[in-house]
């Protein structure tokens, strides 16, 4: 019925078990390299999710990352308050930004383009706001330090390498969760939403019902991967819902290539590494970041997923 | 689609294995035999970037200050400067980059106290010394690590300090409170409060801002409203030096008050005449006779050509008390040097510098008003006495009426 | 204990920041209006005005009052070098693109291109000008005008909300008698009919962005000696100017100029009933409000 058949997941099964067989050695390579490649994980995640939402249902969000920081709030809090296991905590993170999702998804069903992108921006904004002034809630400003890690029974998932895996395998599930998600009859109508949302209407799709069913799925992930940004740096504040950084996921996903899926990926492993590497550059860092931005922008809209497909073509001849 | 997608997540990964290989092999950074490598994290870009310059200028001068005296236990100082931006991810990367890859023995940093609350777990936890030059949390030392160390006063001496005097030697009955909406405005804002109001000072107004405000107007109109003796106000540079201009563009000429943040030349240039009469904190005052402050202050000015700010002084002692400590201990052992710095005593440039049990320095705090000398403005050390240049004056006798 | 006079005080301030948030909106919603282009640059413009009235204050030794109109221009004419080199080929882009979906990634473009220039041009300011803020001095900061009821205003201030206010009736007659406006007018409301009656509208596109880039540049001149100048001003303003371009409704000036005001005076009541941290939050609920339930503005705007 959702058009996904046994061989459709089994054909890119093998791939996801080649990726996380190759990926397994990387801790090898010290702290540093794994620090980078569990952020690059992590953000992966969000960029994916907000690409469900951007990229293939065609609604432009700027305040995805208001959900990463309700989930981490959310896990944090009920696993220094209440004592609830941080891996529940980061589930009902995911669900308590969906929550926040749908209840965002609502109002915003009737706008389109840059209105919706604009009230996304205010609510983005308000939660930061909120996350700041409701100090008795969230500590205010200054954030919430010494959350508890995952806990790991005999394994202590402090230690980056072993934390590692653990993204691992939950990034790889997510990825091909939302991949299947994209494949199926449920992602061919999103898209159609996406090109041409009134045609879909009079062939009989449920329109606004996808809309917020994008919108719930885009936000639980996001707020899914806050939590584990949570337990992993162990520190968190209401910087996280910053319009700048909302501005970096959108950057990650649509550099990558949007209504893609794996173009945010690259996107997101692209951006980090940048910001790594660049570092030699401190005051000029900005410059080529935003200079990237501009022209990928004029002159590759399809992000480096295009460029790559557009390579793969010419080689193909 | 000209690939499966699936294919492509292959790809990827093996991509990115190949990179993480290179990665770990460009930038891990080969430790030259006789050199120690001591890391540097400031806000270098972003809203702060003027006080990373600070920072990053006096972190120069110490480790150039102490490789031309032979270094420490005969080995070379190299300074590895990261940028944060302010931000707490960006600061874990950097640190994390820095004990990785640069093998640094000893941190130094940050600005924000943010910054420094999320980095500090990962430098405890790697068995490297953090030494906090600038970041005034009070919870950053009150947290048991027993490798942190922080070479400025905290939030808590400062505000306590500053209430003390303010309640004793201008007796006010009101008074109100303005700061910015964030960790330090609000642990300010609340520690202040407290102890005043413990020694009979109502509080008539407790106004907040946002970052990036520039129109005070409002919060100040509030305030003039209720007619306080004293405003005390946490605060930037950038924005106490705007409420000053706007208090008094709005007709209110009360006595202000103010923590460490702006003591520095360029508060001074940006508030003009307005900021005649302030009184606020300093941990550090270029004019000060003290010899260990005059040849900080002499050689910062010969290399930057510019008066240095209190947090370069701040960072200043903060490369001095790792110098002494690791010269003290004889040895590099970071178990052994922690505990020699808990035994230190040495002439710094804030004031003489010594750590307590939770690695807090116990500067002296000093007590400021900003007067015109001879047409300049010119910060007057009113307390403590053993430092006093001059005398208080109150707001009626500036302003009239 | 609210006073009458504690009431009048905030209400004019509002009024008067109200002025520059016109200023500044008003820009945003033209190029929005005409060119269907959500600039998030736009802050930028704001600051780098600030900046180059600083600079040729600097310079030539006069006034900032003076000085920032020759700041505005040249910023202006940077606004028209980046439409011919970055935006032109998008437009015509955009113009063969067919369907929703061409508008939406046409659009989605737009804003992502705009905030990579955001990102670039604060790094240039920061390395072309430093991080440490700046001071522009102003014969005019120190002149104290004292109303009647005890209401006190420096000179700079009521200057500049009289230059905001010049300006945008400057620009107001300029729209509804001159011809040039009322071709960015008709180009605002029907492109394809407008290029039907022979007008340029790649033309109107350049002047549009003149007199956006060079109003956000006079708002960034005007206040800079009343607040200071550093490179993340613009950063501060333009999620505000938004605000007042929804609010107003997009594409609509009159609405614009309104919103400005409207803004203004109620973050400075709701300063004083809700509490000054709250203020922010104020104008970003009205503009949340003001999308979910009117989201052609209060005077009504264009559609996407």
């Amino acid at each position: 019925m959702l058009g996904i058949t046994k061989d459709l997941v089994i054909k890119d099964l093998k791939y996801y078990v080649l990726a996380f067989i190759l990926l397994l050695p990387l801790p090898l390579a010290g702290d540093y390299v794994t620090h980078i490649a569990i952020m690059i994980m992590l953000y992966s995640i969000t960029a994916a999710s907000l690409d469900i939402l951007v990229g293939y249902t065609g609604r432009l969000s700027l305040g995805h990352a208001a959900f990463y920081a309700i989930g981490a709030y959310t896990s944090t809090l009920l696993s220094m308050n209440l004592n609830v296991s941080p891996w529940i905590g980061i589930l009902i993170g995911g669900i308590l930004a969906s929550s926040f999702g749908l209840i965002l998804g609502i109002p915003s069903l009737k706008l389109k383009g840059p209105y919706l992108a604009i009230s996304t921006l205010g609510f983005g904004v308000i939660v930061q706001l909120m996350l700041i002034n409701l100090d008795w809630l969230t500590r205010g400003p200054i954030g919430i330090p010494n959350i508890p890690p995952l806990p790991g029974g005999p394994i202590d998932l402090r230690i980056k390498s072993s934390f590692y895996y653990i993204a691992l395998i939950l990034t790889l599930l997510s990825i091909s969760f939302l991949h299947l998600l994209t494949k199926s009859r449920i992602g061919k109508i999103l898209v159609s939403i996406r090109e041409d949302e009134d045609a879909a209407l009079s062939i009989g799709v449920n329109v606004p019902f996808f809309k917020i069913f994008a919108f719930i799925i885009a936000t639980f992930f996001a707020g899914l991967s806050g939590g584990l940004y949570a337990h992993y740096i162990r520190y968190i504040s209401p910087a996280m819902s910053a319009l700048s950084e909302s501005i970096n996921i959108l950057s990650m996903t649509i550099i990558g290539g949007f209504g893609t899926l794996i173009g945010p990926l690259m996107g997101a492993a692209l951006l980090t590494i940048l910001q790594e590497v660049l570092r030699p550059y401190l005051e000029y860092r900005y410059l080529i970041y935003g200079g990237l931005i501009v022209i990928v922008m004029k002159f590759f809209p399809s992000g480096i997923y295009g460029l790559l497909q557009f390579i793969i073509r010419k080689v193909r001849g | 689609m000209a690939m499966s997608r699936g294919l492509l997540i292959g790809l990827v990964a093996l991509i990115v294995i190949l990179v993480a290989a290179a990665a770990f092999f460009l930038t891990t950074q080969p430790t030259e035999a006789g050199t120690v490598k001591i890391g540097l994290i400031a806000p270098l870009t972003g809203g702060l970037a003027e006080h990373g310059l600070d920072m990053k200028q006096a972190a120069l001068l110490a480790v150039e200050e102490i490789n031309s005296k032979g270094g420490i236990l005969g080995k070379k100082i190299e300074l590895v400067i990261e940028d944060t931006a302010c931000k707490a991810d960006l600061g874990t990367a950097a640190v994390q980059k820095m004990i990785t890859q640069d093998n640094v023995y000893a941190i130094v940093g940050e600005y924000c106290s943010t910054v420094t609350l999320a980095v500090q777990p990962t430098i405890m936890e790697n068995k490297r010394l953090l030494l906090v030059p600038v970041s005034v949390a009070t919870k950053i030392t009150e947290q048991g690590y027993k490798y942190t160390f922080r070479s400025c006063a905290n939030q808590w001496m400062q505000t306590t300090q500053h209430a003390d005097w303010i309640v004793e030697h201008l007796k006010p009955k009101t008074a109100a409170m303005l700061g910015i909406n964030d960790d330090y405005g609000r642990e300010g804002l609340k520690l202040w409060g407290e102890r005043v109001k413990a020694k009979g000072v109502t509080i008539v107004a407790e106004e907040y801002f946002d970052a990036g405000t520039t129109d005070f107007t409002p919060q100040l109109s509030k305030i003039k409203a209720a007619n306080p003796d004293v405003i005390f106000v946490v605060a930037n540079i950038r924005d106490a030096a705007n409420i000053l201009k706007q208090a008094h563009e709005i007709g209110l000429y009360k006595q202000f008050s103010m923590l460490g943040g702006v003591t520095s030349e360029e508060f001074l240039q940006l508030a003009g005449d307005d900021a005649i009469g302030l009184v606020h904190v300093s941990y550090f005052e270029p004019t000060s006779k003290r010899p260990a402050a005059q040849e900080f202050v002499q050689k910062f000015v010969q290399k930057w050509n510019r008066m240095p700010a209190m947090y370069s002084a701040g960072v200043w002692d903060a490369f001095m008390t790792l110098k002494y400590g690791v010269e003290k201990a004889g040895t590099w052992d970071v178990d052994k040097v922690a505990e020699a710095i808990k035994t230190l005593r040495f002439e710094g440039a804030q004031g003489t510098i010594y750590y307590d049990e939770k690695g807090q320095a116990q500067t002296k705090v000093l007590l400021v008003q900003v007067h015109k000398v001879d047409g300049k403005l010119k910060r007057v050390i009113l307390y403590p006495d053993s430092d006093k240049e001059g005398e208080y004056i109150p707001p009626e006798k500036l302003y009239g009426g | 204990m609210l006073s009458t006079s504690l009431l009048v005080e905030q209400m004019l301030l509002g009024l008067m920041m109200g002025g520059i948030y016109a200023a500044i909106g008003v820009g945003l919603t033209m190029i929005f209006g005409v060119m269907k282009l959500s600039n998030f640059a736009h802050g930028e413009f704001y600051m780098l005005g600030a900046f180059l009235t600083y600079t040729l204050v600097s310079a030539l030794g006069s006034d900032p009052y003076v000085v920032a109109p020759l700041a505005a221009v040249a910023v202006g004419f940077l606004g028209i070098i980046l439409n011919k080199l970055v935006f032109l080929s998008l437009y015509r882009e955009l113009r063969e693109a067919k369907g929703a979906a061409a508008f939406f990634f046409q659009d989605l473009r737009f804003i992502m291109l705009t905030i990579g220039l955001s990102i670039l041009f604060v790094d240039l300011a920061l390395v072309i000008w430093g991080p440490i803020p700046i001071a522009i001095p102003s014969a005019l900061t120190s002149h104290i005008i004292k109303l009647p009821g005890g209401f006190s205003f420096s000179l700079a201030r009521i200057m500049t909300f009289f230059m905001a206010l010049a300006s945008l009736s400057i620009l107001y007659t300029f729209l509804k008698a001159t011809k040039t406006g009322k071709a960015i007018r008709a180009t605002a409301q029907n492109p394809s009919a407008a290029a039907l009656v022979g007008i340029d509208t790649y033309r109107i596109y350049d002047v549009t962005m003149l007199i956006s880039t060079a109003l956000a540049a006079l708002a960034g001149g005007i206040l800079g000696p009343i607040y200071n100048v550093y490179p993340t001003m613009g950063l501060d303003v333009v999620a505000k100017a938004f605000v007042v371009v929804i609010t107003g409704g997009m594409g609509n000036i009159v609405g614009s100029i309104l919103a400005g005001f409207l803004i203004g005076l109620a973050e400075g009541l709701g300063g004083v009933f809700l509490g000054t941290e709250y203020r922010q939050v104020v104008a970003f609920v009205i503009m949340i409000l003001v999308l979910w339930f009117r989201p052609q503005g209060i005077l009504g705007g264009r559609r996407s």
